[in-house]
């Protein structure tokens, strides 16, 4: 299940499927969760850090978007 | 920090969205190009990212995560196409900077900016090329 969820996040990142998955892990990391084992719950937890990955790849206002659209589709 | 330095990562900082626009625009000009164009604006903005937090010399954190990433990129390619759709990125991230910067600092810049590029690609061929070499597709 939580696989699931991490290709879910991987998907809803809007990233290249040539790095979307390392970058994602990388950022679980970063924020304390284990990648193969992050449930719902750790949604906001994980967040910020996503957002800081994704400014790098998709700039301010698309990271944003993005992490907007991961809480509403993933959180609670 | 050098003159040049300062200047070059103040052209990068205030155009940064223009440059990676510019920059995709370039790639997309010839007929050949590999990727979605979501995917090079990716590339070229992560690799103006890598240029700018090596210029400036604080944290090496984006680089070290795109050289994290490759090993999965080249079990899915071949060295011929990540050089051949890598290269290019640089070159052309190079050009546009080097036409953006003041006429003074223009020289400096394409070295700097030129030696970056040979240590960012010693750096990935140390990544990728094991993982072409365990395939035995070198």
């Amino acid at each position: 299940m939580s696989g699931g969820l991490l290709d879910e996040l991987v998907h809803l990142s809007g990233l290249s499927p040539i790095f979307a998955r390392t970058v994602v892990r990388r950022a679980l990391v970063r924020a304390g969760i284990d990648p193969d084992s992050v449930q719902r719950k750790d949604i906001e937890r994980l967040l910020p850090e996503i957002h800081r990955a994704l400014t790098v790849y998709l700039g301010n206002r698309a990271a944003d978007d993005r992490a907007t659209w991961i809480r509403k589709t993933l959180g609670g | 920090m050098t003159p040049c330095l300062a200047h070059l990562l103040s052209v990068l900082r205030t155009s940064r969205d223009e440059l990676v626009r510019r920059s995709t625009d370039v790639v997309y000009l010839t007929d050949n190009a590999p990727l979605p164009r979501e995917d090079v604006e990716q590339l070229m903005r992560a690799s103006i990212a890598i240029l700018e937090e090596g210029l400036a010399g604080e944290t090496n954190e984006v680089r070290s995560g795109f050289l994290e990433a490759l090993p999965e990129l080249a079990g899915a390619t071949t060295l011929d196409d990540a050089i051949k759709g890598g290269l290019p990125t640089w070159g052309v991230i190079i050009g546009q900077l080097s036409v953006a910067v003041n006429e003074q600092y223009r020289d400096e810049a394409i070295m700097i900016l030129s030696r970056f590029m040979g240590l960012w690609w010693s750096d990935v061929l140390k990544v990728m090329l094991p993982v072409y070499m365990a395939k035995g597709t070198l």
